[in-house]
């Protein structure tokens, strides 16, 4: 007898009815944890790979069912009717957010095996098939669990589900490989071209990523649709020699390589994520693009040699 | 009002004005006595909804108002012939004769009522039961109260939908005709009630005649003294359609809409409530006629059927659907009476019957529609489950293939059927209830036991909503018929018996709302969960927590309120949700009327659940007493928190085919327009998709409920007018609600979209 097969992964949402993340109505699965470390993470529960717990002051009513359930002592109640999170005590068994009686105390990590997660994903099915929707792997970075990715990505492929993939493409290039015969749409993030810019955006460079990139064009030549995505972050991204420089790439790839390629607009609703973990909003004050702003990037990925049919600008932009 | 692909001309403009002066002003408005109409459906001191003047109004500082949302416009004084009505001056009976006496004499003292720049004419200003007694004998006041102490209630009036092309046909001349004829059949067989019966409904066409009769003299007179050539013309082709109209069936499309107005208000002259079917398919003899000869354009019937919806402030039609051999009935009218209410928006209460044979085009401009106006108009609705409910029931296939959608929520056989759509409740938290104050004295200590319980004392509160009913079914043709529905239905006119008698058509399932359905489910798992299964909490301790509506117990409280929740796509809740759903269906199954056919549960309450709650008490799923209940068979607003496809998906594993009704309902923020792309093809796919799981209703408003928020207490800035929301089954204007229909209204949750 062959050892039970025990792949599992870890998501921290899953979002369905979705409509931004690639055709149709999509079911996306968000794994956990990412190599880089972008400024702007919009997702900062899904950086580190493991099981982590968040706390909402707002849902809090300080009952202390939570101290109470930490064998550890990394949750202590506070003066003030908080509590305090100790992750260095933490031993992430989830005993304090299985207590809590509000869910003020949330883990943030669910492990599933490839048929669990296919299970939960397929409850949408109807609606997939209504619109040409389908399941969309997320993150954190989903190739950072590229095995378990591929293999749910394989059953639901063979339940006639379209798979797409949103990738940083930060990855070894066995990871980056191993989805590619099952998934029907690849969405790439490109921040910068420049590798300094780069690197002052994520904490990488990006020479992985055109590596990778070179694997996924190839692809696209034999059926794989292949969208590129740019998140437009003021003072990172939103640069007119960023946003040129992404699209003459882009250009430069084979006439139809690239069927779309979208500048999504930075917002900043995600500060509260931050604060119930705890960790500063490294772009605290910043706020959405003014319509100009959104006009200008606009204006310059038109410019830059890419199909202009093929570009979209994506969310909301600041009330003038 | 939003704009739309249709120009308004300056005439249509002005009628425009006068729509949205009558329901800001609230002349337009829809009163109940009291809370407990709107919880059991009954009020225990009127009959129905309350009348607005007359001695058998509450006092105004009691009603509550639904919004504009009635046919009748207000003058602000009393019917000015009260005193001198027939039964009041000689003597009052309970019998349909006495009934037509007095409704004839209603109709001829009712004022003839023409407005500039109008085309279709005839307004309501007056009921009857403002002039006339409309109150039930004892026995049924008794029985009345004894249901509402168990959790149910109910009423009977004006809640079926005729078939208007019978009228459209026959003309009430032909109708007329046919009384006589028939009347003189019976009168052969020596069959003598049937026979009387058609001598009162003689008396009720021929007042109609002569109310239709009265606009033609009028416009007659207005049109030879108006100096303006336009308003004269105007006059004078309203004298031309009335007259045609007192001679005969209407002859071209504009006489039938005329046809149809002058039938709303004659019928809703005894009471608020009526559907009116298959518009686009019974009159399209008549717009095909006129498209053929050439004496009809597409924008000029377009233009009547709007001033159509403005004259009458909602029309309940419904457009789609399938034909008798079961094929796509869409033709170009569906197109035409959707147009008319595109160039409007706002308030309306229109269906479009999707199926899956449905001509995509049309149903795409349908979310088209209720995307750009975001008003919940049309309602979208599912034909082949509204058919299949029918079939389920016991409806032959002669019967079942023309239902429509009707009101809020419901639908009928067009023509035949009369079965109290939407105005019998059961408040299923009261047998619940009581079942865990038997489960105390017990002391059980099994979920089963308990649901024994629970089984008995549904049954308990079943057994006297049957009891009230039957007791008003004995009486009801005799208090409060109605006669010119009856004219439109297949049966009343052939048997000589008014629709709400005894078999006078095929079908007569009573059907009953069900209120606080989530909540009991909520309830029943928190309680098999923390009570019977973990052993958190004793049945003591809960009840003890609920009589103290939680206080001192917010942890106990918390742990019942996150306890798994209908709604959120869960097997372990919603196999409970299946089980309390069809539970409720398979015990009025096997209840009867008196008219010797079975109850049946809708999943859906159109209002009751905002005022039930502390009436209520706490409820084990973690509310407390003052909060709302959850809305039909929506999940209480926030907890569900998985998104709309979890949501409609557990309303899909409950098999929406066996019940009459049970609608999902979604409030979507307008800015989730900007973050979703295109909002008309999420609408059109997300249709399909929940209608491809049997999903039955999807009543859809885009309204931004912080704005509303601020509505409330800005009511008269113009910004906030023309709101009009999809408040359950039926629209209104936001800033003519009742306050705490309008609380209830915001306390909803916004889907955002992802």
């Amino acid at each position: 007898m062959s050892a039970p097969d025990r792949l599992t992964g870890t998501v921290f949402n899953i979002q369905r009815l979705s409509t931004h993340d690639g055709p149709g109505l999509r079911t996306t699965a968000f794994l956990k944890g990412c190599p880089l470390s972008c400024r702007w993470c919009h997702n900062p529960e899904g950086m580190d790979p493991r099981w982590e717990n968040g706390w909402d002051s707002r849902k809090c009513i300080g009952c202390g069912d939570c101290e109470a359930a930490c064998r550890m002592g990394a949750v202590r109640r506070r003066a003030d009717g908080g509590i305090t999170l100790s992750h260095d005590l933490c031993v992430r068994c989830g005993a304090c957010a299985a207590a809590c009686p509000t869910g003020a105390l949330t883990g943030y990590g669910r492990r599933f095996t490839p048929e669990q997660l296919c299970a939960e994903l397929m409850k949408d099915e109807a609606y997939f098939s209504v619109s040409g929707g389908g399941v969309t792997f997320s993150g954190g970075e989903p190739l950072a669990q590229a095995a378990f990715v591929a293999r749910t990505a394989g059953l639901l492929k063979a339940r006639g589900v379209s798979v797409a993939l949103d990738t940083c493409l930060y990855v070894s290039a066995r990871a980056a490989a191993m989805p590619l015969p099952v998934i029907d749409i690849a969405l790439v993030d490109i921040k910068a071209v420049d590798p300094v810019l780069h690197s002052r955006c994520t904490g990488r460079a990006n020479e992985r990523l055109f590596s990778n990139l070179s694997r996924y064009v190839s692809a696209a030549r034999s059926g794989l649709r292949l969208f590129v995505r740019t998140p437009v972050v003021p003072g990172y991204t939103d640069g007119d020699a960023n946003i040129a420089a992404i699209g003459r790439y882009l250009a430069d790839l084979p006439e139809g390589t690239v069927e779309k390629w979208e500048l999504i607009l930075f917002h900043n609703l995600c500060a509260m994520k931050y604060a119930e973990l705890e960790r500063p909003w490294p772009l605290e004050g910043v706020g959405m693009l003014a319509r100009a702003d959104v006009a200008r990037v606009e204006n310059a990925a038109r410019s830059s040699g890419f199909e202009p049919s093929r570009i979209a600008v994506a969310g909301l932009s600041e009330k003038e | 009002m939003k704009q739309s692909q249709f120009p308004v001309d300056d005439r249509m403009q002005r009628l425009i004005e006068r729509y949205r002066y009558l329901a800001l002003n609230k002349k337009r408005e829809l009163l109940a006595a009291n809370p407990e109409f709107l919880i059991y459906h009954w009020s225990g001191e009127c009959e129905a909804f309350a009348p607005a003047t007359g001695e058998q109004a509450p006092p105004a500082n009691r009603t509550i108002s639904f919004g504009d949302h009635n046919c009748r416009v207000d003058t602000g004084k009393p019917y000015p012939f009260t005193d001198q009505m027939p039964s009041k001056t000689g003597a009052f009976e309970y019998s349909e004769y006495n009934w037509a006496v007095d409704y004839a004499f209603f109709l001829d003292h009712s004022p003839v009522v023409i407005h500039p720049y109008e085309l279709i004419v005839g307004e309501m200003n007056w009921q009857l039961e403002e002039a006339r007694l409309y109150k039930y004998p004892e026995e049924c006041q008794k029985l009345g109260f004894e249901a509402r102490k168990l959790g149910a209630g109910g009423f009977s009036l004006a809640h079926t939908c005729p078939d208007l092309g019978i009228g459209i046909s026959l003309g009430w001349t032909g109708l007329l005709h046919k009384i006589r004829r028939n009347r003189a059949k019976f009168v052969s067989y020596g069959n003598e009630p049937s026979a009387r019966y058609l001598e009162a409904s003689d008396l009720v066409v021929s007042a109609i005649i002569r109310y239709i009769g009265r606009y033609a003299d009028e416009a007659r007179k207005r049109a030879a003294d108006e100096g303006d050539p336009a308003q004269r013309e105007l006059y004078r082709r309203i004298a031309g359609n009335c007259a045609s109209l007192v001679q005969g069936p209407p002859q071209t499309f504009e006489e039938g809409i005329l046809w149809i107005n002058f039938f709303f208000v004659v019928e809703r002259m005894n009471g608020h409530g009526n559907g009116y079917g298959r518009f686009d398919q019974f009159m399209y003899g008549l717009y095909r006629k006129g498209m053929d000869d050439g004496t009809l354009t597409r924008e000029r019937a377009r233009e009547l059927i709007a001033e159509q919806y403005l004259k009458y402030g909602a029309s309940y039609f419904s457009f789609g659907g399938r034909n008798e051999k079961l094929e796509d009935a869409t033709n170009e009218l569906s197109w035409v009476a959707l147009e008319a209410y595109d160039m409007l928006g706002g308030y309306n209460h229109l269906g479009v019957m999707w199926h899956g044979d449905m001509d995509p085009a049309y149903f795409r401009y349908a979310c088209e529609v209720v995307a750009r106006h975001g008003a919940g108009t049309p309602t979208l609705v599912n034909y082949d489950v509204l058919r299949a409910s029918e079939l389920y029931s016991g409806f032959s296939e002669e019967d079942a293939w023309n239902v429509c959608y009707s009101g809020c929520q419901w639908y009928c056989s067009v023509g035949n059927e009369y079965q109290d759509q939407d105005v019998n409740c059961i408040v299923l938290i009261q047998p619940m209830q009581r079942a865990m104050k038997t489960c105390l004295e017990r002391n059980l200590t099994d979920f089963e036991a308990f649901w024994a319980e629970y089984d008995r004392e549904v049954n308990r509160t079943a057994d006297a909503l049957v009891a009230l009913k039957n007791a008003q079914y004995r009486w009801q043709h005799k208090v409060w018929p109605e006669m010119i529905t009856s004219t439109c239905m297949h049966g009343p006119l052939e048997k000589g018996r008014d629709v709400t008698d005894f078999r006078a058509v095929n079908n007569n399932y009573t059907s009953v709302n069900v209120l606080g359905v989530p909540n009991v489910i909520d309830s029943l798992f928190a309680i098999k969960e923390l009570v019977f299964d973990r052993k958190l909490y004793t049945m003591k301790e809960l009840q003890d927590a609920i009589d103290a509506d939680w206080a001192g117990r917010e942890p106990m409280r918390q742990r019942f309120l996150h306890a798994h929740k209908f709604g959120n796509d869960l097997d372990d809740v919603d196999a409970m949700a299946v089980r309390v759903s069809e539970h409720i269906r398979a015990v009025l199954h096997e209840k009867r009327n008196v008219k010797g056919f079975f109850f049946r549960p809708s999943l859906f309450q159109f209002m009751g659940h905002t005022y039930a709650g502390p009436f209520m008490g706490a409820t084990p799923d973690g509310r407390h007493k003052d909060d709302f209940l959850a809305h039909g068979m929506n999940p209480m607003p926030g907890r569900n928190t998985e998104g709309i496809s979890a949501t409609a998906n557990s309303l899909c594993k409950v098999d929406l085919r066996h019940f009459q009704g049970g609608s999902l309902q979604i409030e979507l923020q307008p800015a989730a327009a900007h973050t979703m792309g295109d909002l008309t093809e999420y609408v059109d796919q997300f249709a399909r998709a929940f209608f491809g799981k049997h999903g039955v209703q999807v009543n859809l408003n885009i309204v931004d409920l912080a704005e509303l928020r601020k509505a409330m207490n800005d009511p008269h800035n113009p910004k906030y007018q023309d709101i009009v929301v999809k408040v359950t089954g039926y629209s209104a204007h936001f800033v003519a609600m009742d306050r705490k229909l309008q609380e209830e209204f915001v306390s909803r949750v916004n889907y955002v979209g992802s």
